[in-house]
This record gives C-alpha cells, structure tokens and sequence, in this order.
C-alpha cells in the first residue's frame, strides 16, 4: 500500500523535475556537498595510482611519445614565428580600429579551473560532476572546456559542485562549422555509444574524413571552440542530409581537470 | 548496528561507483553495483526494510548523478519490494539465487527506466540501448552480484549466529 502511493509521488517527482531546473532542493544541495569533497579525494587518489602504475608499464612508449615531441616542437616553433608576425599585423590594425572609434563587441570570458568529481554512474546518461558550483560563482548553462576541446555545459549548480552534461549525451547537440571553411555548418549530436555524429546544413558541401570541426557560435556555446575531428563521411540515397561521425578533441575517459567559463562575464 | 553497516556500505558504494569502479568498464557499460546492493539487501530483509533500503540507494543516485529525482528510486523501491516479497520461500545459501535475481532485476530495471525516459521526451537510441548494453550488463551485473552477495550473506549469518 505504502509503496503504491510512494511509487505515485515519485512519478509525479520525476515530471517535475525531468526538465532542466533554474535552483535546487536545499536538501540536494546539501546531499551534493557533503559527499562531492570525498568523491573528489577518492577520484584524485585513484587517478593517481593508476597514473603511478601506468606509467611503469608504459615506460617504452614514454621514450617513443618523447620523440614524436620533439619533433613536433620543432615544426611548432615554425609556425609560432609565423603567427608572432600575424600579431604584430593585428595589433596595428587593432590600434587603428581604436583610432577610428570603432565600437567593439567583445565578450570576455573569465576561465575557472575545476576537478572532475566522479562520473556519473549511469549508462544511459554522459554527465560528470565537478568541484566547484554556487561557491565560485558558477551559473546554469556555463560552458565546459577541456585544454584541446568542448567538453559540456552546466545541467545543475549546488553550493560547491555542479552537474556537467557532456556533449557526448543522448540529449546535447552542438551547431558546428568546419575550420577550413565557416560556410559549411551543421549539428553534432552524442549517442549512445559515445561518439558524435551529425548532419551538415548544405548536403553539397565538401567535407573529407579528417576536417577539424569547431563551434559555430550558435546556441549557448561562443564561437570558435574545438570540437573534433571528422572520421567518417557518408550519403545515403534516401536522405537528403549528409551524415558524419565525428571523433572528439577531448578523451572523456581520461578526463581529471576542466575549464568552466561563464557567460555574460564581462570583464 | 545492523542499519549503520547497512548505511556505511551504501554510502561506500556511492562514492566507489562514481570514481573507482569508472576503471573497471568493459563495452563502455559499468557494472550497476548501487542495483545488486539492492538485490543483496533485499533477499535477506524483510518487505519494509528491502524496499526502504532501495528507496534510500535510489534517491541518493538520483540526487547526486541523475537529470531527473525519483527514476532511481521507484526502480530500486520497485525491486527492492518485489525481491523481499519472495525471501522467504527461497533458499539463502545457494549462489544461484543472486545471480538469476540480479539478472532479472538488470532486466525490470532497463524496461520501467527505458519506459520512463521515453515519456519523459529524452532522446535516446533504445534500440541501441538493448542491442549493446542490455546482454553484456546483465552478465556482468551477474558475476559482481556472487561476490557482493558472499559478502553481504555473511554480515547476516554472523548476526544469526550470535544470537
């Protein structure tokens, strides 16, 4: 009997609060607070063990990876040479932009680094949590990077740990546009075998496996953030669309720190 | 005493399944130790005390990791009431048990909660869902629950036996 109403209220709990919500319940609060501090000592100690033991196994490959830096320094060093002269260049034009009285519409974004507490343990669901929330001045909808990439938004603030849904999830999608050319743009959407796939607007665009994608800016993320790479290019005769999956910039496995960056800070 | 351990285990359980346990994926599915606690817990308590006990688990996990409250905890409670229901007429000893229980369990669980998001208008590949995660969790739910049974059984015998 008591069961029956118990299963009825939750029922009702979950319509209420399947849609995204602007504050919690105190008491979620105070649930996430007491426990995110012992997950994140417990995630951190692991993390590093694991590192620890890893680390020892793979110690040929350390050696090779050294390499194939060095090399890769190299040909960076180049290419920072070139971009330092394409600063010079916009400085003066930004001097001049001053000069005539331009108005600039510029967002400055205020990055926070922040933990990854513990993943969710769902496996229907892609969503993490992390280290700091209400406390740090952390709103809904803020946007999460990772050093290379996209990694998510903001689902849920509590006092010092928000809920972060990855773009990886069922539910996320992110307008893209290819790096090499900003006219061809499109819509990533996560699954659940966690890798993006998406369509492009324009089914005559001309996109190859290994196109950098990046966000278009539409949406709640701003423009120019890495996405990922593409690794699979298909049209099907019945669809008008042209279908790609997607290789993400960031490991989400290996994932320990993040950036989160709120909007609407304006310096 | 008993319901401290109980307690203990639990909250063990919700900070080891979030962080530790994320190393142990096979097929990108992690085991649902929270469901086999449940399980465990519910083949040696009695009604109140089984359904209660997957309630708690539940709305913790739907608290700290879950979009939505309450998905959680009306599956487990679910469980929780139907396993406990049936604790009398069967054997407590045989391991089979745990395993043909969780099994079904992993079961009811993608059901109701697939039922559940689909109304809840979540976009979701259920076919996808069924076809990848369903067989390969079930087993591995299976394999965990022997050994987190062989443990929870023993923190009842001991009790038992004292007495």
């Amino acid at each position: 009997m008591i069961v029956t109403i118990v299963a009825i209220i939750l029922i009702i709990v979950i319509g209420f609060t399947s849609k995204q919500r602007e504050e919690l319940f105190i008491v979620e609060k105070w649930i996430g607070n007491v426990f995110s501090p012992v997950q994140k000592v417990v995630n951190t100690t692991t993390i590093t063990v694991g590192e620890g033991i890893s680390s020892i196994f793979n110690f040929t490959k350390a050696t090779r990876e050294n390499e194939e830096l060095r090399n890769e320094i190299l040909v960076l060093q180049e290419e920072i040479i070139t971009t330092r002269l394409n600063r010079d260049e916009l400085e003066e034009l930004r001097g001049l932009r001053f000069a005539l009285n331009y108005i600039e519409e510029e967002i400055g974004f205020y990055p926070i680094a922040a933990n990854v507490v513990a993943k969710s343990p769902s496996n229907w669901f892609d969503t993490f949590t992390i280290d700091i929330g209400a406390n740090r001045g952390i709103t809904k909808d803020s946007i999460v990077l990772a050093s290379n990439g996209l990694v998510g938004r903001v689902y849920e603030v509590g006092g010092n740990w928000s809920k972060v849904i990855s773009i990886i999830d069922n539910n996320s999608s992110v307008s893209f546009q290819v790096l090499r050319d900003r006219d061809f743009q499109g819509i990533v959407s996560g699954s659940i075998s966690n890798e993006l796939s998406g369509y492009l607007f324009d089914p005559m665009a001309e996109v190859v496996v290994g196109d950098k994608l990046i966000t278009s800016g539409l949406g709640i993320y701003p423009q120019g953030i890495m996405i990922g790479e593409i690794i699979e290019v298909s049209k099907s005769s019945d669809q008008l669309l042209k279908t790609i999956t997607v290789e993400p910039a960031v490991n989400f496995k290996k994932m320990n720190k993040v950036l989160v960056i709120t909007p609407n800070t304006r310096e | 005493m008993k319901i401290l351990v109980i307690g203990l285990i639990i909250v063990i359980n919700l900070i080891l399944q979030p962080t530790l346990f994320q190393f142990i994926r096979i097929n990108n599915v992690l085991p649902n130790t929270s469901l086999i606690l449940v399980v465990c817990f519910a083949i040696n308590n009695n009604k109140t005390k089984g359904t209660a006990i997957g309630f708690t688990i539940g709305i913790l996990q739907d608290i700290l990791f879950s979009k939505m409250i309450g998905i959680n905890a009306l599956i487990y409670m679910l469980i929780g009431y139907f396993i406990s229901l049936t604790n009398r007429n069967i054997f407590k000893d045989n391991l089979i048990i745990p395993v043909v229980l969780t099994g079904l369990a992993t079961g009811f669980y993608y059901i109701v909660g697939t039922f559940l998001v689909y109304f809840l208008g979540f976009h979701m590949e259920f076919f996808n869902i069924f076809k990848n995660m369903l067989f390969v969790e079930i087993v591995y739910n299976a394999i965990i629950s022997i050994f987190i049974y062989i443990y929870v059984s023993k923190l009842y015998k001991s009790k038992r036996k004292r007495y």
